[in-house]
């Protein structure tokens, strides 16, 4: 469960004026919910997935998962947090574009005490719940977009993490792929997987699995 | 460790390009130091060898600040002295050939005498004293060889001594190879012959050289000599291997002022390009982080990647240093430490690759440059990832 009270980020800005990226932010989420994560451009969805994701601290206010305030968190256990928790899926991909689907999906399996053979069967397993296996060889600078964030979400899950946050998933894919990655999404809900995903995508909103949507507006829960 | 070992190998092998200009630089400057290693360690064997076949103490005369020629007397003299087993007049000078403003060290040695000088004794040994003093003959350096042959001088060479007569000397032999180093522009001829080309009278000597076997004993004689004349210039075998020491320390030194120049600009680069957060390294740290990477296993990731690079740069620089130094005679490097003021020399280095040298160059440059990442990586590492990832 998470359970975000009086959460508060400013950054500094340029002159050294402070702007509050989010104010005031309480929300709860259960565990395996489908939430969706509203707003125009600027209006905080990224920061909040930021903190969520503990790559970023907040300026005040609680962020507990499970009990445990993270927005405290060292940077040994925020890494371990991310490690063993978190999922994250960006539009912007950030691949290891020189290298196979199947060795960017390496990365996040390497600093976890797991064999070859090991990483081998969770990377397989991962790139057959993304829709990827039939890419697995191919480099990731040769891929399409949708090809790419499938290799996006199959990085994201290789570990098993409980939680996966998607920050405008959808906004480099056409129709097709887009509806390929809600689909994938509702495999993942059914499997019990926490989803937060931020996104103006309209076609999102006629997903009926979502349990919660939230709309933020210059920083602050409409 | 090994799946971590495997997927720094693939990001190594697979952004071979990005590492491309950082590698070939590194080796180019390790080729550089190596080669300038190995040459002077070559240099100073072959010095130290060729000075251990030396006198043990040369004596020569000085009025007024300048060398004069030191008369038989002299030699008869130090003869006496105890602890001298053997003492031998010298007569040398130096012949111009002024049309190409080149010289050579004519040296005259008396064939029949016991020489002092090894390496002399050495080529002595299997020598027909008797054919070679049969006509005008002299033995050349190899440099003075490669000269005479340029110039047409097949058979002999005349030359003009100070009465203005002409010496028509025959060559006879060129002086081994290996000896290049010191005999590269030397001719030796009877000393009688020399003597005749230079001026020097008979009664008379260039320089004496000495021969004092027992180390102990070479102070007393150099006191004595210099009590009864005081306007004499005593040089040791260690005097002269000093001498030799400080030239090319002085050459290398300049070199090696030089490489930590480069070296330097090479770190400042580095660092500044490690600085920079927004370049595809901080991408790359990001990423990582994102993925559940500590500062601690991405800093010591990123100087793992780096100490393979440098360490496979090491190894080509010193496969290329061995090849360009004994292979192919170290070119442009040669001139910079033999010079050729005057004649070209044509020295070989000979073998001298010492484990000492070979860590020396890898500490010398792996930890400055180990260095140089360190602190950039740390800070990449600790600012907070969000803003690349946005």
């Amino acid at each position: 469960m998470i359970q975000i009270k009086n959460l508060y980020k400013t950054f500094q800005g340029k002159n050294a004026k402070e702007y509050a990226a989010l104010r005031d932010i309480s929300l709860e989420i259960d565990d395996a919910e489908l939430i969706l994560l509203q707003g125009v451009s600027g209006s905080g969805k990224s920061t909040l997935l930021h903190i969520l994701a503990s790559l970023l601290k907040p300026t005040k206010g609680l962020v507990l998962v499970d009990g445990e305030n993270i927005a405290s968190f060292s940077d040994y256990h925020a890494s371990l947090y991310r490690s063993k928790r978190i999922a994250y899926i960006t539009q912007s991909f950030h691949l290891f574009e020189e290298l196979t689907v199947a060795q960017n999906l390496l990365a996040p399996l390497v600093i976890k005490k797991l064999s070859l053979q090991e990483i081998n069967a969770a990377i397989q397993k991962a790139l057959q719940v993304a829709n990827i296996a039939h890419k697995s060889q191919e480099k990731v600078a040769n891929l399409s977009g949708g090809e790419k964030q499938r290799c996006v979400i199959a990085r994201a899950i290789v570990n098993d993490a409980d939680i996966i946050l998607c920050d405008e998933p959808t906004a480099n894919l056409d129709k097709d792929n887009s509806l390929i990655f809600i689909q994938i999404i509702e495999k993942l809900k059914r499997a019990g997987k926490t989803i937060i995903i931020a996104t103006h995508d309209p076609l999102f909103e006629e997903l009926k699995s979502v349990d919660k949507v939230f709309q933020l507006k210059e920083g602050q829960l409409e | 460790m090994l799946p971590k070992l495997h997927f720094l190998l693939v990001l190594l092998i697979n952004y071979r390009k990005k590492h491309l200009s950082i590698f070939v630089v590194a080796m180019l400057l390790m080729t550089l130091l190596a080669s300038t290693l190995f040459i002077v360690s070559s240099l100073r064997q072959d010095i130290n060898a060729g000075l251990e076949a030396q006198a043990d103490i040369t004596l020569q005369k000085y009025q007024a600040g300048r060398l004069m020629n030191i008369p038989q007397s002299w030699l008869d003299e130090v003869l006496n002295i105890d602890g001298v087993t053997n003492a031998q007049g010298r007569v040398y000078g130096t012949h111009f050939y002024e049309p190409k403003e080149e010289h050579f060290l004519i040296v005259g040695v008396d064939f029949y005498d016991e020489q002092i000088v090894k390496n002399l004794k050495a080529l002595l040994k299997e020598f027909n004293v008797t054919k070679f003093l049969a006509r005008k003959n002299m033995l050349i350096g190899s440099g003075v060889k490669d000269f005479f042959d340029k110039y047409q001088y097949n058979d002999y060479y005349i030359f003009r001594p100070p009465d203005r007569s002409k010496e028509k000397v025959y060559i006879y032999k060129t002086l081994p190879k290996e000896t290049a180093l010191i005999s590269n522009d030397v001719i030796l001829m009877d000393i009688n012959e020399a003597r005749k080309i230079l001026g020097i009278p008979k009664d008379e000597f260039s320089d004496i050289i000495l021969e004092v076997p027992n180390k102990n004993e070479r102070q007393t004689v150099y006191e004595k000599i210099l009590i009864s004349h005081f306007n004499s210039r005593i040089i040791t075998k260690e005097d002269i291997k000093k001498y030799y020491e400080n030239i090319f320390n002085y050459k290398s030194g300049i070199f090696i002022d030089l490489y930590i120049l480069c070296l330097a600009t090479f770190l400042l680069i580095l660092y500044q390009r490690y600085s920079m957060i927004k370049t595809a390294d901080a991408k790359e740290v990001a990423i990582l982080k994102s993925l559940g990477w500590n500062i601690k296993e991405i800093i010591y990731f990123k100087l793992f990647e780096n100490f393979i690079l440098l360490f496979f740069a090491y190894i080509f620089a010193i496969m290329s240093a061995l090849v360009y130094v004994y292979l192919l005679n170290a070119p442009i490097l040669r001139d910079i430490f033999l010079g050729y003021t005057n004649l070209n020399n044509n020295a070989h280095f000979s073998p001298a690759v010492h484990l000492e040298d070979l860590v020396l160059l890898f500490l010398l440059f792996i930890i400055p440059f180990m260095l140089a990442l360190v602190i950039p990586l740390w800070r990449v590492a600790i600012t907070e990832p969000h803003e690349v990832l946005k």
